[in-house]
């Protein structure tokens, strides 16, 4: 099933995204409950409180580059940071080696990277809309 | 009716027909000669593939059309089409566009691995409409195929339409390019989006699963 995000009355804002992303890279299974599930969730917010502000920065960017007629893009090194601090966030939680390996950081920078070419192009898309 | 998120099976057997091209984009820089079918000096032939469109986006010396013929070194191709102007320019050089064609709130037909061909949305009346909406979809940019372990897949951005309002259940990917027999709009999977979705005055995005975890996954 594919995953649809929905935001009445204009664009996505940078908190729409962030839930959308850490959603995205740390999935929670059905199956895991109790005590796991309340961590588990803890640190899906945690993800998300953590991209809001590097989901806002390209949100920023983009309006100004399109005020501006400039081509200012930072994406991938803002990608990469973010990686970078999610890993940080998951130390000494039970996910700290998976989230710390190799496939789920490539995974999870290409997510976030992708996540974030949408927000520049949703952010391209309401500026034409309105010219 | 019902929507089912697949890969459509008449795609898989036109992968083997080297039906589907899903390479993303290439933007190398290159020269062009009058009446020629060469293009020389590219600054890269990586991720190029034959039958690739390629359109010169500086001078318009390229027709309008131009696919690459043959790769011939790496630093040359041969397009289908000769140059009509002498330039030294950037060629965007693309796959097959694919895009995203949404399913209204009550479709009459059903989609999933048996569906092959686009006209079986609009036969059936199922295509969404609305404000925002531009029947055909949305051209996807695609990603170039990848592999994980032991699986490759490919992926696309994220579609998106901006003040737009309409309802939808799922939707469709056509492969807009005629390669096999001179047919387009042959389907390439379909998505299910677990009930009817609304949007009002607003944005809807669609989220494609992350790779590896792509709906089009060969294991």
């Amino acid at each position: 099933m594919a995953t649809v995000l929905i935001t009445n009355g204009g664009p996505h804002s940078a908190e729409d995204w962030a839930m959308a992303t850490a959603e995205a890279i740390f999935q929670i299974e059905p199956s895991v409950n109790g005590a796991r599930l309340l961590q588990a969730r803890r640190l899906q917010t945690e993800i998300a409180e953590l991209l809001i502000n590097h989901h806002q920065s390209i949100i920023d960017m983009e309006r100004r580059n399109l005020q501006r007629n400039t081509q200012e893009d930072f994406s991938y090194g803002n990608a990469l940071a973010a990686v970078q601090a999610i890993a940080h966030i998951a130390k000494d939680t039970p996910w700290e080696a998976h989230i710390n390996g190799d496939p789920w950081m490539q995974t999870a920078h290409h997510t976030i990277l992708n996540h974030m070419q949408s927000m520049q192009h949703v952010e391209r898309s309401w500026h034409r809309d309105h010219q | 009716m019902t929507i089912s998120t697949t890969w459509c099976t008449s795609a898989k057997s036109e992968i083997f027909s080297a039906a589907h091209c899903f390479q993303g984009p290439a933007v190398p820089t290159g020269s062009t000669t009058s009446g020629a079918f060469t293009i020389t000096s590219l600054s890269s032939v990586s991720g190029l593939a034959v039958g690739m469109s390629v359109v010169d986006t500086g001078f318009g010396g390229v027709p309008t059309g131009a696919v690459i013929a043959s790769i011939d070194s790496g630093s040359q191709i041969t397009v289908s089409k000769a140059a009509t102007a002498t330039n030294s320019t950037v060629f965007s050089i693309t796959g097959d566009h694919m895009a995203m064609v949404l399913i209204n709130a009550s479709p009459v037909g059903t989609y999933g691995a048996a569906t092959t061909n686009y006209s079986q949305v609009t036969s059936n009346g199922d295509e969404v409409s609305g404000t925002g909406y531009t029947t055909g979809g949305i051209v996807m940019t695609n990603t170039s195929p990848a592999i994980s372990g032991t699986q490759s897949y490919v992926n696309f951005t994220n579609p998106s339409w901006t003040s737009a309002t309409f309802s939808t259940s799922g939707a469709v990917i056509v492969n807009e390019s005629k390669r096999l027999g001179g047919t387009a709009g042959r389907t390439v999977g379909t998505y299910d989006f677990g009930g009817v979705q609304s949007v009002s005055s607003g944005t809807f995005t669609v989220l494609l699963p992350s790779a590896p975890n792509t709906v089009l996954t060969i294991t």
